[in-house]
């Protein structure tokens, strides 16, 4: 399928690994990817809390951008933009008056936002437009035996009713639910659906910082070999900053972080190398050692 | 021994108004609550408070209003109090920060309410009580160094010394289980409704009645017990309270044919008639068949005739309560709704200052009867009577403490009631549990003692409290620990809840008429010439109620026939 | 799920038996430290204060809070950070600097800006928007106090709260996306402001391990590989030249879907 294709900041900033995981995973899931590269950041938030018209003013131009396009629907790869978009998105679909107000100022560019895209995280399309049952016939090298702790970040799943989680979408279960179609393990551990810590980073680093090390011990507690996010902002903190909330914890933690694509590309059958694995600061180690064991295993 | 020049028992907003004008007249001030303040029923009031604010109304038609919705027994002298300082109050109030609603003009906004002639009820959406009760703890919280607050003490009972006047009382930190003497020159009763008697009801588990079972058993009359207020919408599911403000912002009443019955019984006012004539003619309805609903004892409320927005801003609880506890959204189908139990006009008898019969006591809000509100309450005038009558105590008892000295206290009452603890205790479980008996007591007065009475009905209920009298001595509880033991507490509230029921169900008895919320079956007619009187009900020597009258006070509104 | 509900106290406060936690010692604390009463505009009015409909309508929504304790319960800064001032405590806070009766908006704003454990300890987590069982979405209050501490009053604080927000939004007009490598330093006032330099220096193990997984090019840490297009700078600077912030508050404004008069949907009635 055709998606107008947000890949956000930071996955063409701090995390490069992420954007070209995704670039190497989406051919395998027939998903055509028409990059947006004319749109801006959607804010993380932050412009938000600086300037709500800005804010809804950048995501209106990017939606705009989107249905410029010819794709099915617009896609993201970082639950914060997931979540700011949504809550802009949510204020310019209710008020006319002010959708056009904003509509205004993206004209210069020739650029209008009709009310109503439709804007998924790749977790979302995976489960309910490609459907596990597809991703599932497509896995080359189940994750058997990788033990994997989900990390959703807090901008895609709450608040629940913005996010569209209800009865006939628990959008909160599907990590669970896709790693389980990849064949992996999933690790029950108390930090999954909490903070990484990472917007209060430059503001309140100790605690920022014990958010990140709380999780990813908990995740060392239940014997996760990894986790796995679709927020490339949790992977900051978890991954980037691990060293500095080891410290903040005070105990060894060493927690490899995968991004979704990543996971998914290794159960489509792509080498670790390939997914930019070995450009996190904790080296996955168990999940190459994994990969390498499995090959050995079909090898032998 | 803790000892203030006032003491308030209770903090919903009579005792939080009463505690900061005692304050402000420079007396040191203590508030007692066996919950934390906040949690007081004042919070559950919805739909607004009456003032005659609006430049063309006025307090004398705010005043014979209320004369005419307490179907002439209400004390005018009283009366006029209340409606005269209603606008004062409501200005105090803004100034203290409740975020009542404005017009476009940036003025207090006023919505239509039951039995006003004319639209006087300001509020905030549909959360009125809830933000003044959090205003005023604000207030308590800004002054907390000149009043003490005990949050989660409960009263087991006031303190009389040999000369009849209220001293002090006792109380039990629920925290830890200690029980206290705390002596006092003034003592104010502000504890609340009596609720919980009736089952189902619209008052919190709290409302137990309290206070006015300890001033009866003190030796204080309690007046105009008979006039129970049903309120004409609460939800069918579970008697959650549906604000009349829907009404106030136009919503309709339905009977099971469509047909907005009201314009039978009240042509003019339809459905904002006052809440006895409007919960008779539901009832009515549904018992000659037209009701709606599974078991036909619903009647539809249909707020979809109010413009959606203005529902959704204004009446947003309701919004809430409709899809939480009926699934239903109101501002697209109609809601099915029933009279039921939701104020009670009598309590101890007060004077416009809050004063009982007993030197030192003092009762305002929902416990006391000054009487304001006489046969029947109007809505939006509980707010008003708790805030300017607790004001009104709170100054008078202040006054009253500058020149009283320190009183002596004993530990009689103290080792009395710490006994009577460890007795509740210690009882075998060989009789019936506590929640049995109050389960009895709620559905048989809600049977009998209801919108339509008679004589038999009201027979066959008085002889159930005696026995459930009976029964609850001996009742056994489950909790035996001191640190929130909730259990012992709710074995106390029972003796309250029946003292007062029974004075509830004595004075209907009595009362051979029908007039405001008492209506006899057997005596359909208002009649002045017999029953122009209150009825009062004292503690006897046998512990029996006591029956004895006092006259309604009538200054400028002679009784006349009341049509809606 | 399995008909189980699992019942425990509440987090974030101290248990005292079964399911009753200490309120007072944590959420009423929190409270009490926010100045939780009105501070008059002088002079007091004879009758009301005139005042916009809308702004009633909009502190109701904080108003409208029980002090339950939900959000306080939920709290993921407060669990790493016990002296956080937390949701309710800052609801509490905008029902003031959000009333235009209130004398003091920039002091009380100051105080919670500069308090360590103030407004920027949120972390945005949302869980208590989620917990309110009363709509008043405490996380957005906290996103107004900051909007109005950082936009209205300039307030420097401290915790890097405004500087952070200022230096985002400086990135952001200039490169279009986030260029991260410029964002730390000038989120603690610009690379040569003293307040940045232990901080680069307490950050530089990380950026060298990125720089050794070729996370962090040098290229790409000293170069802006991305600028933003003119017509993106425009909106930046039209908006940012606007006398007033244009803010829809839902809450206020409620949704166009709202807006019609249902009429008589009475079908239901005679069922």
């Amino acid at each position: 399928m055709k998606v107008a294709y947000w890949p956000g900041c930071v996955s063409r900033g701090f995390t490069p690994e992420l954007h070209g995981a995704m670039a190497a995973v989406a051919p395998l899931l027939d998903i055509d990817l028409i990059e947006l590269d004319r749109a801006s950041c959607c804010g993380a938030g932050v412009i938000a809390e600086h300037n709500q018209e800005l804010a809804d003013t950048l995501n209106a131009r990017t939606f705009a951008l989107a249905q410029q396009t010819d794709g099915a629907l617009m896609m993201n790869i970082c639950s914060t933009c997931q979540g700011a978009q949504s809550e802009c998105q949510e204020r310019l679909d209710a008020n006319a008056v002010y959708r056009e107000h904003i509509n205004a100022t993206i004209s210069s560019e020739g650029l209008h936002y009709e009310q109503g895209v439709t804007n998924k995280n790749l977790l979302w399309l995976l489960v309910e437009d490609i459907g596990l049952d597809t991703v599932r016939q497509k896995v080359k090298r189940p994750l058997t035996n990788l033990r994997v702790g989900p990390f959703y970040g807090c901008y895609i799943i709450r608040p629940a009713a913005r996010i569209g989680i209800d009865a006939d979408h628990p959008r909160h279960t599907y990590l669970e639910q896709l790693i389980d179609a990849l064949g992996g393990t999933v690790i029950d551990y108390a930090g999954s659906h909490k903070c990484c810590g990472f917007p209060i980073i430059t503001m309140n680093k100790t605690a920022s910082l014990k958010q990140a090390g709380r999780h990813l011990g908990d995740a060392v507690d239940a014997d996760a070999d990894c986790l796995v996010t679709p927020c490339p902002l949790c992977h900051l903190n978890l991954d980037l900053q691990q060293p500095l909330a080891a410290a903040a914890v005070g105990r060894e933690l060493g927690m490899p972080v995968l991004h979704l694509p990543q996971l998914l590309g290794l159960a489509l059958g792509l080498e670790p190398k390939e997914l930019g694995l070995g450009r996190h600061i904790v080296k996955p180690r168990s999940v190459i050692d994994w990969s390498q064991s499995v090959v050995a295993a079909a090898a032998a | 021994m803790p000892e203030h020049d006032v003491l308030i028992i209770g903090a919903g907003l009579a005792g939080q108004r009463a505690a900061l004008a005692a304050a402000q007249n420079g007396v040191s001030v203590a508030i007692m609550s066996k919950v934390h303040p906040v949690r007081s029923h004042s919070v559950a009031a919805a739909g607004g408070i009456n003032a005659a604010i609006d430049v063309s109304d006025d307090w004398r038609s705010h005043a014979y209003d209320t004369v005419k919705g307490s179907d002439f027994l209400g004390d005018q002298d009283a009366i006029e109090v209340m409606c005269r300082e209603a606008p004062g109050e409501v200005m105090h109030l803004e100034h203290i920060g409740v975020t009542f609603h404005r017009n476009e003009r940036g003025e207090l906004d006023l919505r239509a309410f039951g039995g006003a002639s004319i639209n006087r009820t300001a509020y905030v959406a549909d959360i009125t009580g809830q933000a003044i009760l959090h205003v005023l703890y604000e207030q308590l919280l800004k002054h907390s160094s000149v009043v003490a607050r005990y949050e989660e003490w409960f009263t087991t009972s006031l303190i009389i010394d040999d000369d009849g006047a209220c001293v002090g009382v006792v109380a039990r930190d629920i925290r830890s289980g200690r029980i206290e003497t705390f002596a006092a020159k003034s003592v104010i009763l502000a504890s609340g409704g009596a609720g919980q008697c009736f089952k189902p009801t619209t008052n919190a588990l709290i409302c137990t009645a309290d206070g006015m079972a300890q001033a009866y058993r003190a030796g204080a009359p309690l007046m105009d017990m008979e006039m129970i207020q049903y309120h004409p919408t609460t939800l069918a599911e579970n008697g959650f309270l549906i604000t009349e403000g829907a009404r106030g912002e136009g919503a309709h009443l339905l009977n099971k044919d469509g047909e907005r019955f009201m314009s039978k019984s009240a042509p003019n006012k339809m459905e904002l008639a006052s809440r006895d004539v409007v919960s008779r003619a539901e009832q009515t309805e549904i018992n000659e068949g037209r009701g709606v609903g599974a078991d036909g004892k619903g009647i539809y409320l249909d707020i979809t005739v109010v413009p959606r927005k203005r529902t959704l801003e204004a009446l947003r609880e309701i919004v809430n309560i409709g899809k939480d506890f009926a699934g239903v959204d109101i501002t697209r189908e109609p809601i099915i709704i029933q009279p039921g139990q939701h104020y009670i006009m009598g309590g101890v008898k007060t004077d416009i200052d809050g004063q009982t019969p007993i030197t030192g006591l003092y009762a305002a809000g929902e416990v006391a009867c000054v009487s304001v509100h006489g046969g029947n309450r109007l809505g939006a005038n509980s707010l008003l009577d708790t805030l300017i009558f607790g004001r009104r105590s709170g100054e008078h008892a202040a006054q009253r403490a500058l020149s009283t000295p320190v009183p002596r206290i004993s530990d009689t009452a103290l080792r009395r009631d710490a006994k009577m603890i460890e007795e509740i205790i210690a009882r075998p479980r060989s009789g019936r549990r506590v929640s049995e008996i109050k389960e009895e007591l709620g559905t048989t007065m809600n049977s009998h003692c209801a919108v339509f009475r008679d004589g038999p009905g009201l027979q066959s209920a008085y002889e159930t409290v005696r026995r459930l009298k009976e029964e609850a001595a001996h009742a056994y509880i489950d909790d035996s620990g001191t640190v929130f033991n909730q259990d012992v507490l709710g074995a106390i509230e029972l003796g309250y809840m029946l003292d007062t029921a029974e004075t509830i169900v004595a004075a209907a008895i009595e009362r051979t008429e029908s007039r405001g919320a008492q209506f006899r079956t057997d005596f359909p007619e208002r009649n002045d010439a017999e029953w122009l009187k209150h009825i009062n009900t004292t503690r006897g020597a046998n512990g029996e109620p006591e029956i004895s009258y006092s006259p309604v006070t009538i200054t400028q509104w002679q009784p006349e026939e009341r049509k809606y | 799920m399995d008909g189980v509900i699992v019942v425990e106290p509440m987090g974030n406060m101290p248990v005292i038996k079964d399911l009753i936690v200490d309120m007072d010692a944590v959420h009423w604390q929190k409270i009490r430290s926010v100045t939780p009463w009105l501070i008059n505009r002088e002079p007091v009015p004879e009758r009301e204060y005139l005042v916009a409909r809308e702004a009633m309508v909009d502190v109701t929504q904080s108003m409208a809070c029980i002090q339950c304790g939900a959000c306080v319960s939920d709290c993921l800064a407060m669990e790493v950070d016990p002296e956080f001032v937390g949701p309710a405590a800052l609801a509490k806070a905008y029902r003031f600097v959000g009333d235009p009766r209130d004398d003091e908006p920039f002091e009380r704003l100051r105080h919670l800006a500069e308090n360590p454990d103030g407004m920027y300890s949120c972390t945005h987590c949302f869980k208590c928007v989620d917990a309110c069982p009363k709509g008043v979405n405490p996380m957005g209050q906290i996103m107004r106090l900051r909007r109005i501490a950082g936009d209205d009053y300039k307030i420097e604080d401290r915790n890097n709260g405004y500087r952070h927000e200022q230096a985002f939004v400086k990135n952001i007009r200039a490169n279009g996306l986030l260029h991260e490598a410029d964002l730390l330093p000038d989120s603690y006032g610009g690379k040569f402001h003293p307040r940045a330099i232990p901080e680069l220096l307490a950050s530089l193990p990380v950026v060298i391990r990125g720089l050794l997984r070729r996370k962090i090019t040098p290229a790409k840490a000293l170069l802006h590989p991305h600028k933003a297009p003119k017509p993106l700078q425009a909106i930046f600077d039209q908006i940012e030249s606007e006398p007033k912030r244009y803010e829809l508050n839902l809450y206020v404004s409620g949704d166009d879907k709202d807006n019609e008069t249902a009429g008589a949907v009475t079908e239901g009635a005679k069922r």
